[in-house]
């Protein structure tokens, strides 16, 4: 890595800002289904207590969910509008590619802290460990980040983008949602510390892996000769 | 600068072309002429590295070495164009020319307005700018004046000229006016 690289995936990153501040697609699209689900859950639990380890699968899948329907739109969109082939006669691969992935985790993180809050507000979930859990939503917004971005990447200039994507995204998000519902049960109280924090740990290897291995791999699919 | 040796581009089972050989060297300028279809676009998206070639290799100089402007490369519909020029200013590491470059192509006071809000004839002109900002070896020009009126065609050609003193260029057109500029031309038959 080094200052050019570095440069040219802000620029990058600023690009995603911008056009996101100016159109708000992704962010909208992201709050507004997550917040119905949320709200769908707390009027499904109505007057009762989500017990530990159904209020960890619902939050999960909350989570994923608002993940996969905006995240990989930042990759995807370069191609539906016609401006990848601009981007990439002037930005390094990995360069562009990095600089949507912290977009994509600027955005995960947004989400995830915003959804967690409502979802412990609207299902009055009780939170016994709120250390765990700050840090376990911490690495799935990370995780789901660095797995929906690498998902877009690849499976950009496909003809079946979407059904290519779900394909794709099956494997590369499973274990982030077995990580992910682990943590989040431990830290509503249905499961101890120690397997909680397995769990979290988990997350951030599944993370690492995910962020470290996506732009190369994001480069290769991207190359055209050779 | 730019060498094909034996390139070929298929879809499918039907070939656009193949077998196609060329070196083009400083102050040279290729036409690549052709009716509608006969893969003149594909031929420049391969020899610019936007396409893989199916057989055959292309010698090219390395990213910042390549300007390419084509009537169906899109622009972000957010961003102003003095944004487009800061981000490709960044991308390829070279000073921002700014304003200055926007009112030479004939687009002052554009201001703050996206790009989406462009005519097509100001998009042509921000997609020239952002494919000569870096003074770039090899000027890759697909349908130049198509979208532009006489002024933006004496743009074109004062451009073009610019470039054969650097460097070379290839344009795909079906004008007859863009061959004037030409020191060789390449006919597609399909």
């Amino acid at each position: 890595m080094n200052s050019s690289w570095l440069v040219e995936s802000i620029a990058v990153f600023r690009k995603e800002w911008l056009s996101e501040m100016r159109s708000r697609h992704g962010l909208f699209t992201s709050f507004l289904f997550s917040l119905l689900s949320v709200v769908a859950m707390s009027l499904a639990s109505f007057g009762q207590k989500p017990a530990p380890n159904l209020a960890a699968g619902m939050l999960c899948v909350t989570l994923l969910f608002s993940a996969v329907v905006s995240l990989p739109r930042s990759f995807l969109v370069e191609d539906e509008q016609g401006t990848f082939d601009l981007l990439r006669l002037a930005a390094e691969p990995t360069a562009a590619y990095a600089g949507k992935l912290i977009y994509n985790v600027v955005q995960s993180l947004l989400a995830v802290f915003v959804l967690t809050f409502l979802f412990v507000i609207l299902t009055r979930v009780s939170v016994p460990d709120p250390f765990m859990l700050t840090v376990g939503v911490l690495f799935t917004a990370f995780a789901l980040a660095g797995g929906v971005s690498l998902c877009g990447a690849l499976v950009m200039g496909a003809m079946n983008r979407w059904l290519l994507g779900s394909a794709v995204a099956l494997p590369v998000l499973m274990p982030q949602v077995f990580l992910g519902m682990g943590a989040l049960r431990s830290a509503l109280g249905g499961g101890t510390a120690p397997e909680g924090w397995q769990c979290v740990l988990g997350l951030l290897g599944w993370s690492v892996t995910l962020i470290a291995s996506g732009p190369l791999l994001a480069a290769a699919a991207w190359k055209t000769d050779e | 600068m730019l060498r094909a040796q034996e390139l070929g581009r298929s879809f499918g089972d039907r070939w656009v072309f193949r077998g196609i050989n060329l070196a083009l060297e400083k102050g040279q300028c290729l036409c690549v002429l052709g009716p509608n279809g006969t893969g003149k676009s594909t031929l420049l998206k391969v020899l610019a590295g936007l396409m893989a070639p199916t057989e055959g290799a292309v010698t090219r100089p390395g990213r910042n070495g390549i300007g390419y402007a084509a009537l169906d490369l899109a622009l972000y519909p957010q961003l102003s164009a003095p944004e487009h020029l800061a981000l490709f200013a960044k991308l390829r590491n070279v000073p921002d020319p700014g304003v200055k470059l926007l009112d030479s192509l004939g687009l002052p006071g554009v201001g703050s307005k996206p790009s989406g809000a462009f005519s097509t004839g100001m998009r042509a002109r921000l997609k020239l700018a952002l494919a000569t900002m870096h003074l770039p070896e090899v000027l890759f020009l697909d349908e130049p004046t198509a979208a532009l009126d006489d002024k933006g065609q004496a743009l074109i050609g004062q451009t073009i000229q610019g470039q054969l003193e650097r460097g070379a260029v290839i344009i795909a057109t079906n004008d007859p006016a863009d061959r004037s500029y030409a020191t060789h031309e390449l006919v597609l038959a399909g």
